[in-house]
């Protein structure tokens, strides 16, 4: 439910940037042609979506999500001693 | 091969002593004592001169071309705000476009290759031991160069590991074609990396830059301790019958089985001697701050022009981990490439990849394509210190450029190239942020009712038509290579589907503070070197929490 809420949230708060940064220059550029804010809203979201969509689908096949990561890329812990000697590595020279 | 190749590369400028590099310097390698440097003939005094003339004479050129080309489009912007009827508008405004066009042109080559060309970009089909055993594979060394600090031992081991893991699959075969080196200036990490693979079938072997070891240019920090290596290599360590690859890692850097073997198939068919790939950053994701997350998803889309760099084959900038260079070239080359000003180079790999191309020319560079995974920076300051590194790095790379004979060889476009398409990379990132900074205080003006809203007051453009559908399609590049960069970051994270869904939302909700904040580092680098200021230190980016905590970058 978190995860749900959280993905929610910023959702909304990237929509904003997007739409301050994105949507909003392309409908100002637009708004004479085509005779209104709406329309050129509409037609602005479009060019945004077919943007993202084809960067999306770029995307899925370029570089899909790794969905069982194996252990090896967590950080491992130096065992006991070691641990300790590690922390107190001599100063670099150089 | 004696250990002045290096030399003969670099001008006789430098080997005159005129210069304000320090070359040549005193040798005190006690183990492997270099070969005495040639002595300086009085004919060669001639030309070394006449190319630090040169390099005096460019150097102020470049300045009054730089004034006269800022001061002819101040004037251009104004002519247009003054005659094509947009006379409404703040000139600002105009200066404003103008810089978000700089960013625009970069951003334009990054999606022409994201877009036409991702395919070249990774190997996509998975590769299998039975068809690598079909081929006549090279040897690959994974080096690492350490300065052996807190944290470190930690993700060298890491990576290793991962190299391992793929050798435990058919030790008999690919311990045969893969080794493990690691060049460290601690004696402590050299032993617990030792012992940690002692009963491996992978080849590991720890080695420590003795403290008074110094290279015959007397070169300083991380290149050091790579001529260190290359020195052993030249009197015979490690040598392999066939072709040798070096495997160049940063510390934290870890190339994951499948790619490796991908990595394998490429360079047996390769005939080129330096060759990069594509780096993601998904370790220790959530450890870094969001602000550096955020930072760090503006790196990827990079690399998409980092492939067309690499085939283009001139070395505009080259990242030293992923870089995969033929040790017999790398040998002929080193990295003793001296100082400047008395201080040594932080970038390199930029200065190796000029001095490459010096002497392979455009044929020696090539994209293997394997990805690579690295970690962010776990605090703003380590990552503002980093990109501070690179940029300071390039400059001096060109400073040492400049000083160069074999560079005033080059024809007049390539020369063109080398500098100013590298100088107007480092200018697109430092620009970022009085761009960014004018992009908001614009917005305030708008939303505080000062400036007419393009959306809600009259239906007029701010700006030309064209104009305007420009900085729209620039709008819409930035925040798409945010996207892409996020997603190829938590590509590799072990986070749930919806939760990298949230990550890559909440880089985008940061990417306007983030991309002021990343630029903030290249802008104050270039004002710190054109003040005159030359300092540098080799911090390695701490890699545990724990050692961002304990870094002291006064002191280093």
């Amino acid at each position: 439910m978190m995860r749900v809420l959280k993905f929610l949230l910023f959702a909304a708060m990237s929509s904003v940037i997007i739409a301050v940064y994105v949507v909003s220059p392309i409908a100002v550029t637009l708004r004479p042609a085509l005779h209104g804010l709406v329309p050129a809203f509409a037609a602005a979201l479009a060019i945004t979506a077919a943007g993202a969509g084809a960067v999306t689908a770029i995307l899925w096949r370029a570089a899909p999500f790794v969905t069982e990561p194996g252990d090896l890329l967590s950080m491992p812990a130096l065992p006991g001693d070691d641990a300790s000697a590690a922390r107190g590595l001599t100063q670099a020279r150089g | 091969m004696n250990s002045l190749s290096t030399a003969s590369l670099v001008s006789a400028v430098r080997s005159q002593g005129l210069s304000r590099w320090r070359w040549p310097r005193k040798t005190a390698s006690s183990a492997h004592p270099a070969p005495p440097v040639s002595p300086v003939s009085p004919a060669a005094a001639g030309p070394a001169r006449l190319a630090l003339d040169r390099a005096r004479r460019a150097r102020v050129r470049h300045r009054w071309l730089i004034v006269v080309t800022v001061a002819s489009g101040v004037c251009a912007l104004w002519g247009i705000h003054d005659v094509t009827g947009i006379r409404s508008l703040s000139f600002t405004v105009v200066l404003q476009a103008t810089g978000i066009t700089v960013v625009g042109t970069r951003l334009v080559s990054y999606f022409h290759s994201f877009v036409f060309h991702w395919r070249k970009y990774r190997h996509y089909g998975e590769v299998g031991t039975a068809e690598l055993k079909h081929m006549d594979l090279p040897h690959l060394k994974v080096h690492v160069t350490t300065r052996g600090m807190t944290g470190s031992t930690e993700v060298i081991l890491r990576g290793i590991r991962n190299v391992a893991a793929l050798v435990d699959e058919d030790p008999d075969f690919y311990s045969q074609c893969l080794s493990v080196e690691v060049c460290t200036e601690s004696d402590e990490q050299a032993r617990l990396l030792q012992e940690e693979f002692l009963l491996s079938p992978l080849a590991v072997r720890a080695f420590v830059v003795p403290g008074h070891y110094q290279t015959p240019a007397g070169t300083l920090k991380k290149a050091r301790s790579l001529h260190y290596m290359v020195e052993q290599r030249r009197i015979g360590w490690g040598k392999r019958p066939g072709k040798t690859f070096i495997v160049h890692y940063d510390e934290e850097s870890v190339i994951e089985p499948a790619e490796m073997r991908k990595l394998l198939r490429s360079l047996a068919g390769t005939g080129k001697k330096v060759l990069e790939g594509p780096i993601y950053y998904p370790l220790e994701y959530t450890g870094a701050s969001p602000i550096c997350r955020a930072m760090e998803a503006n790196r990827p889309i990079g690399c998409f022009e980092c492939r067309s760099v690499m085939e283009g084959g001139i070395p505009l900038h080259l990242h030293g981990s992923n870089l995969v260079v033929e040790e017999q070239f790398e040998n002929e080359i080193g990295w003793d490439m001296g100082t400047l000003d008395g201080q040594g180079f932080i970038a390199e790999d930029y200065v190796f990849g000029v001095l490459a191309f010096l002497k392979g020319g455009r044929e020696a560079f090539g994209w293997h394509g394997v990805a690579m995974l690295e970690q962010p920076p776990f605090s703003y300051r380590s990552a503002f210190k980093q990109r501070q590194r690179w940029i300071t790095g390039v400059l001096q790379g060109q400073e040492m450029l400049l000083s160069m004979d074999q560079f005033w060889s080059l024809p007049l476009p390539l020369r063109i190239r080398l500098i100013w398409a590298t100088r107007f990379r480092m200018f697109a990132f430092a620009i970022g942020t009085p761009v960014g900074l004018a992009f908001l205080a614009y917005l305030g003006l708008v939303f505080t009712g000062v400036l007419p809203s393009g959306l809600l007051g009259k239906p007029v453009p701010p700006l030309p038509v064209p104009l305007m559908i420009w900085l729209s399609a620039v709008a819409l590049m930035w925040v798409g290579s945010v996207f892409i960069g996020a997603w190829f970051n938590v590509a590799h994270t072990r986070l749930p589907r919806l939760s990298r869904a949230a990550e890559i939302a909440k880089v985008l909700t940061m990417a306007p503070v983030a991309g002021m904040c990343e630029s903030a580092a290249g802008l104050w680098a270039v004002l710190y070197w054109i003040t005159g200021h030359r300092q540098v230190s080799w911090h390695p980016t701490p890699k545990t929490k724990q050692a961002d905590v304990q870094a002291k970058w006064s002191s280093s």
